[in-house]
């Protein structure tokens, strides 16, 4: 940053605006494109028997599943859990993969330092809604009603709602909900619900703007060629 | 390959089968020349492309951790991901170094047709405020030719290629042989008529490489996506699939794969190249080539390195070096500026059906033209690419079925990304790195630059411009940057060999031909006198067409 005059005003001005709006690697056009010409067979296998947690233990791994559902709930389309978002977070926890929805991680060694320290934040994380609910409700956070339960989410995931004391639990929320979310909308299932068709042929040609008459437009030319 | 491939005695060695190397072999192989065309990587089928495949049939859904292992380098690149790595160079056995306070990144691939598999497919002409840019602002010197005497390349290139755009008749941005453009969204069809209207400039659709309708025997775009995964249709133009195979079709050109060339190799009684010695990928074995002429397309930084690689008592310094000036004025797009934002009012929906038009918006350069006059703090100036669209709002806050929904009905969202005007620099420069070997023995470069003070000020004046544009279209919660990246970002290397007509203060002449040695030329990006701040391929392609037409010439004149 630098500059003098009206120009650094200007440039400050725009920073104080709301923050960028990104998607992740993975997330964009590209993984809605349709296979044509090659084979079904070169899924990631898809297990037959219930599923093993890699990295958490069955508690662990129970109530991340239930945080994913919360998240992402069964609402006319299916659910995180339908969608084996559990089993993508334990996957990539354990591989030591880095997922982020909001940004796409160029940096290799900020790659590696959270894919080293999910591991970490994930259990802490887990454990601190366990003790937040002991301290609250008396009791471990998958013991507690689901109106506790959406009580303390919504507490950590709405800033209106935001309470001192529990920024450990907004920071790990946030980690929880960038993985449920790519975990969610890269499956088959959670593009669907985008209106995802599946396989199709060519699309023969781009529309462009769609309402060339709207008086917005009285304007509007093809660009000569 | 047989001995035959090595004993024969080429007229011409073309090393790289990029966008470039193809178009050497191409045109020095249809003017009945014997080309020996040599590629680093190995050759590659449309088997392999995945455009189609979506990520959930991927073990990591594009979150390849072996991607980060082996590429965390090629990674800083958008393209390079899960589906398409293997193309990239693996960087634990491609190093090179940098000062620590003078970071590069370099993008690279070794495979046929390099990165004209994965690259951006934008295309603009230079114009003469870029040509003759010195004489206009007083920094360094002018380019050795004109518009005028490349305007007839950039044609053959287009028509060849297929490029579709739109026709804006701008002085800054030469008009050239377009298939029919692409159409524009809805947001960007508002943008370009607020920004016509309050300020003057022009947004056109991208011109880009890709078909709008057939075109030489290829197919038009079916508008799946994601180009850099490759195109079973052949619709966006790649090397291997068009003049690399119109090369081989001539009969007269012998392609030479896992061939990494170390350096050229010179006949000093008759100061002349006689071919090149190579390094077999795999088998390690160390192999000559010979030829009457050696043309380097390997792209500016590696065509740069092979120089300096070959030395010899003559040349001390590096082959073609007598200036001095070898791998000296490297130059990238400087990049870093950028404005987003949302049309609150626009309630089209995104989709997550295919069409996916690939390819943006255009802002032609307004800065320090001659319509708008001299820019009080730097010269030169920048251009951007960007487009509107509806997307999927990943980012809405909450959770629950709230937040589904708002995932669906998304934002509509509009960018502007500046690329800026890379100044040539003689501090800028890469160098042999005495101490860093490659896996095949060949020493690695030391590339030692760092944007300056006027490219700091581009950005500057870009971040503001950018969003006071998207503000007079009415789009909130606009965001702005207005910093400098690394160079190396843009992937638009260029300038470590240049041309000119002085050979005490260029490396090549005005038709690429080294001053030192007269049967070397260097086509790539290596020759650019200046970086302007268009996309640099389709030049590139038009200044190899008019290199190795003028020394099919001198071939003809018994010259060589």
């Amino acid at each position: 940053m630098g500059g003098q005059g009206t120009e650094r005003r200007d440039i400050l001005r725009y920073i104080g605006m709301a923050a960028i709006a990104g998607t992740f690697p993975g997330f964009s056009k590209w993984v809605f494109a349709c296979p044509q010409g090659h084979s079904e067979t070169t899924t990631a296998s898809q297990s037959t028997g219930p599923y093993k947690p890699l990295f958490f233990s069955p508690q662990h791994y129970a109530m991340l599943e239930h945080i994913a559902e919360m998240i992402i709930p069964e609402d006319g389309t299916p659910g995180a859990k339908q969608a084996g978002v559990a089993e993508f977070i334990d996957f990539m926890v354990a591989n030591r993969v880095p997922v982020s929805a909001s940004h796409d991680i160029r940096s290799t060694e900020d790659a590696i330092e959270m894919g080293n320290g999910a591991q970490n934040r994930f259990i802490a994380g887990l454990d601190w809604m366990n003790a937040r609910c002991n301290s609250e409700f008396g009791r471990s956070f998958m013991d507690c009603t689901p109106d506790q339960q959406n009580g303390l989410l919504e507490e950590l995931a709405y800033k209106a709602k935001f309470k001192p004391t529990t920024e450990s639990g907004r920071a790990f929320f946030q980690l929880m909900r960038e993985y449920t979310v790519v975990g969610y909308y890269t499956t088959k299932i959670g593009l669907e619900s985008l209106g995802y068709p599946g396989l199709r042929t060519v699309w023969p040609k781009m529309p462009g703007c769609t309402h060339p008459d709207d008086p917005e437009h009285a304007n509007l030319r093809e660009p000569v060629s | 390959m047989t001995r035959d491939v090595l004993q024969q005695k080429y007229d011409a060695i073309v090393v790289g089968s990029g966008a470039t190397g193809g178009w050497a072999a191409k045109r020095l192989s249809e003017a009945g020349l014997k080309v020996a065309l040599l590629e680093a990587g190995r050759s590659v089928t449309p088997k392999e492309f995945t455009e189609h495949l979506p990520s959930f049939k991927l073990k990591y859904r594009n979150h390849s951790p072996e991607v980060l292992r082996t590429r965390p380098i090629q990674k800083q690149c958008y393209a390079c991901m899960e589906y398409n790595y293997e193309w990239f160079v693996n960087d634990l056995e491609n190093p090179y170094s940098t000062p620590p306070d003078r970071p590069f990144t370099w993008q690279r691939l070794r495979i046929l047709g390099g990165r004209s598999l994965v690259w951006g497919r934008q295309s603009y002409r230079l114009s003469d405020v870029d040509f003759k840019a010195a004489s206009r602002d007083g920094y360094d010197v002018d380019w050795p030719f004109a518009y005028a005497d490349l305007a007839p390349f950039y044609d053959i290139v287009e028509r060849y290629v297929g490029i579709s755009g739109a026709a804006e008749k701008d002085e800054m941005l030469p008009d050239g042989q377009f298939l029919p453009p692409m159409k524009m969204s809805c947001g960007e069809v508002r943008l370009r008529e607020a920004i016509k209207a309050k300020f003057g400039r022009t947004l056109t659709i991208g011109r880009t490489a890709i078909l709008t309708q057939p075109h030489n025997g290829r197919v038009p775009c079916h508008y799946c996506g994601p180009c850099e995964r490759g195109c079973m249709t052949f619709s966006y133009f790649s090397s291997p699939f068009t003049t690399v195979k119109d090369a081989l079709n001539t009969g007269n050109c012998t392609l030479i794969t896992d061939a990494v060339v170390s350096h050229v190799d010179m006949d000093t009684s008759t100061n002349k190249t006689k071919g090149v010695t190579f390094i077999n990928r795999t088998t390690k074995e160390t192999k000559q080539v010979r030829g009457k002429a050696v043309i380097l397309c390997a792209q500016a930084l590696e065509s740069t390195r092979i120089l300096l690689n070959s030395s010899t008592p003559e040349y001390p310094n590096g082959l073609a070096n007598s200036s001095g000036l070898l791998g000296h004025y490297l130059m990238d797009h400087v990049v870093g500026a950028d404005a987003s934002g949302t049309f609150v009012d626009m309630d089209e929906l995104p989709t997550a059906n295919p069409p996916h038009r690939p390819n943006g918006i255009y802002v032609v350069r307004y800065r320090n033209t001659p319509a708008t006059g001299k820019h009080p703090h730097f010269i030169r100036g920048y251009g951007f690419q960007g487009g509107a669209s509806p997307r999927f709002n990943t980012d809405a806050p909450g959770i629950g079925a709230e937040y589904k929904k708002a995932v669906k009905l998304g934002t509509y969202h509009v960018s502007l990304g500046a690329f800026g005007e890379s100044l040539a620099n003689f501090d800028n420069f890469c160098e042999i790195d005495p101490d860093l070997k490659d896996v095949w023995g060949i020493p690695a470069l030391r590339i030692s630059m760092a944007h300056g003070n006027n490219e700091a000020a581009l950005m500057r004046d870009a971040g503001v411009t950018a969003a006071e544009m998207l503000e007079a279209a009415g789009a909130k919660d606009i965001h702005v940057r207005t910093g400098v990246e690394m160079p190396g970002m843009a992937i638009h290397e260029v300038g470590t060999a240049r041309m000119g007509n002085n050979p005490k203060k260029s490396v090549l002449n005005a038709f690429c031909q080294s001053h030192d040695v007269h049967n070397l030329l260097v086509t790539d990006g290596s020759c650019f006198v200046s970086s302007a701040c268009q996309n640099p391929t389709l030049t590139m392609m038009a200044i190899t067409v008019r290199a190795c037409d003028h020394l099919v010439e001198r071939f003809r004149r018994n010259e060589v």
